[in-house]
């Protein structure tokens, strides 16, 4: 398998008024062809961040200030406006949150929906319109020829997301990055969702990356997972090494704030206490340091760096240590697919 | 839609119909008439001229007579200007003032929202602050400072234009009025346009338009435009029925003879057959406008339906 995007030391920082803010602070993540990564964390960990970066769309004051981003080997971080202009939306696409905002209120969804065709693949109007008929078909919208013609306020949540992943499909795009796509959406239309994107990506062979903050529903469609918190990677492995073996305790917290199906009333979700740090001023030591059960003297004074756990596994903690002393993770209040 | 139109138009002739109404009774409910003068006119003449232009009939009389002329498009004679009909007053004054209007509104269109738009895209910068500056001049210095100031410097001083602008034939002659008829206008237009395109550039359909790997230019041009004029569009109606009627101020200070002249002359003389008729044409004109607003807010907004209140 070759390497189809690679992360390497991403710092990305926000210049606001008040200072610096340390979004994304030294992430690496490699993504294979035809591979699903989840990217899970909570709000502000720097992941929507980290997929602005790859695409070039950091919203201002926000800038990346250092690492590279290779894409089949070209870093795209040293290309031009012009040149990442034919690569959005053509080989790298995304989906985002919001289906209700993130279409424009006044253009018709099949104009929206034949604008990337017409813009990379050179297509007529009506080429471009037989297409966006096939794409509204494969994302399974009923009646394409008629809803071609309507606007998104016409359509409902469901199904305006997925007119926006038959947007990132149309052009047949290498990597689609969802950031938290089903966010929006209800739970059943979540499942579909994601059922219909699992179907896509094995049919087109696309790599997605998945970011969100709900570990439940990258168990499905990834097969690996990056654990971010404040601005840095703190865990990563496959699907099973994440759930079955966790080593970092803020995935543990994780873990234990997913709701199970077998939960009894009395039984209550454990939340993770506490707020992450103020990325203006980022802790010295551990970030999830003021959080975590296990903390240690030096959790307080230095970072610790990834620690190997089994092949690709890896997880960024002072437990991990062979000096630390052995804490042991209970399966407890973890639910397995 | 074709409902709505007919409710529309029905609404319409109701409000035109209670203008006229209004200001009639209003206008003869004032102490004096169109005779009154300083010095007063012997009895004999005031006498036959209230016999002439029937003016002692009982009011109500007067309004129904007044009606049935209305009806046949006829607004009468005017009292002050004799051997001139009012219908033929408005058809001199009007093609030139709506001429200046029209300038006037595309001027404004054509510097506003581009003005707006810089601002916006350039927010913070000197691009920005440059013309923000002349908006807010714009809004708060009063149309007649303007042309006095237009006058002195480019007319006296300068000689770039001419001062008496007249009939309106040459190019040149429009560049003054124009410019001091729309400051206020462009200036809040400018304003409006870089307020929305402030927000619309800011919604998560942009960041879709940019991530599909639209230029710049196109997700500005196409993406953020057609939204951030929405509010503009609310604006056209009273703007193009006030450019288009004009301002007396403008007309009287450039020597324009217009229809402003003819309004604000018409009632102080108490000229009742001119107020009644240039009332009801700034009045058709205004309904009308609006209406067209109306139409054209569908077509640039698609989530806005044209149905009575009845129907939902």
């Amino acid at each position: 398998m070759d390497k189809l995007l690679e992360i390497r030391d991403l710092h990305t920082s926000f210049f606001t008024h008040v200072g610096e803010v340390k979004a994304v602070r030294g992430v690496n993540i490699d993504l294979y062809q035809g591979e699903a990564i989840g990217i899970v964390g909570e709000s502000g960990c720097g992941k929507s961040v980290t997929s602005l970066s790859i695409m070039g769309l950091v919203p201002s004051p926000g800038k990346v200030i250092k690492g590279e981003i290779y894409f089949n080997g070209e870093d795209l971080l040293k290309k031009s406006e012009k040149e990442m202009q034919k690569i959005r939306g053509n080989k790298i696409a995304m989906i985002f949150q919001d289906p209700m905002t993130s279409l424009n209120p006044v253009y018709t969804i099949g104009d929206q929906l034949m604008e990337p065709l017409r813009t990379h693949k050179n297509m007529d109007k009506n080429a471009a319109r037989e297409k966006a008929i096939g794409l509204l078909k494969e994302v399974r919208i009923p009646d394409p020829e008629r809803r071609l013609k309507q606007y998104p306020h016409e359509f409902s949540g469901g199904m305006r997301q997925r007119v926006m992943i038959a947007m990132a499909l149309s052009c047949q795009p290498e990597l689609i990055i969802a950031d938290e796509p089903t966010t929006a959406l209800d739970v059943t239309i979540q499942a579909q969702i994601l059922e219909l994107m699992k179907e896509l990506k094995e049919k087109f062979n696309t790599s997605i990356m998945l970011i969100t903050h709900d570990l439940g529903i990258v168990a499905d469609l990834c097969s690996r997972i990056v654990v971010m918190y404040a601005g840095i990677i703190v865990e990563e492995g496959s699907v099973r090494d994440i759930f079955y073996n966790p080593k970092h305790p803020y995935t543990w917290g994780l873990l234990k704030s997913i709701p199970k199906v077998n939960m009894t009333s009395k039984e209550r979700l454990v939340p993770i206490e506490g707020q992450p740090p103020d990325l203006l001023k980022p802790p010295e030591g551990c970030p999830f340091m003021p959080r975590c059960r296990y903390a240690m003297r030096i959790c307080e004074q230095q970072c610790p760096g990834l620690y190997s756990v089994s092949g690709r596994h890896k997880a960024a903690c002072w437990l991990l240590d062979p000096r630390a002393p052995a804490v042991e993770w209970d399966r407890e209040g973890v639910s397995f697919k | 839609m074709g409902r709505y139109i007919i409710h529309r138009v029905i609404s319409m002739v109701l409000t035109i119909f209670f203008i006229v109404t209004i200001t009639f009774f209003l206008m003869h409910a004032i102490p004096g008439g169109p005779f009154t003068r300083e010095k007063p006119l012997p009895e004999a003449i005031i006498k036959a001229l209230n016999e002439k232009y029937k003016l002692d009939d009982p009011v109500w009389k007067q309004y129904l007579d007044y009606w049935k002329d209305l009806f046949r498009g006829d607004l009468g004679p005017s009292f002050q200007l004799k051997h001139r009909s009012v219908n033929e007053l408005i058809s001199l004054g009007f093609p030139i003032t709506a001429r200046l209007g029209l300038v006037s509104i595309i001027f404004t269109l054509l510097l506003g929202v581009p003005m707006g738009i810089i601002s916006a895209l350039r927010q913070g910068k000197w691009e920005d602050y440059t013309t923000m500056f002349l908006a807010t001049l714009g809004v708060t210095i009063p149309s007649f400072v303007l042309a006095t100031v237009l006058i002195y410097l480019f007319g006296v001083v300068w000689k770039v234009f001419p001062v008496m602008s007249s009939k309106l034939t040459r190019p040149i002659e429009y560049v003054m009025p124009v410019v001091a008829l729309s400051g206020y206008s462009l200036s809040f237009i400018a304003r409006l346009v870089r307020s929305s395109m402030l927000d619309v550039i800011k919604q998560d359909y942009i960041r879709t338009a940019r991530a599909k790997g639209l230029s710049e230019l196109k997700v500005i041009y196409k993406h953020a435009l057609k939204n951030a004029v929405i509010p503009v569009v609310t604006y056209l109606g009273p703007l193009a029925a006030g450019l288009l009627t004009g301002s007396f101020v403008i007309e009287k200070l450039f020597s324009i003879p217009g229809m402003g002249g003819y309004f604000v002359n018409s009632v102080s003389n108490r000229d009742y057959t001119m107020i009644m008729g240039s009332t009801i044409f700034y009045s058709v004109l205004l309904v009308i406008m609006n209406f067209i607003v109306d139409i054209v807010y569908v077509l640039v907004d698609p989530r806005i339906k044209l149905v009575n209140v009845k129907e939902g």
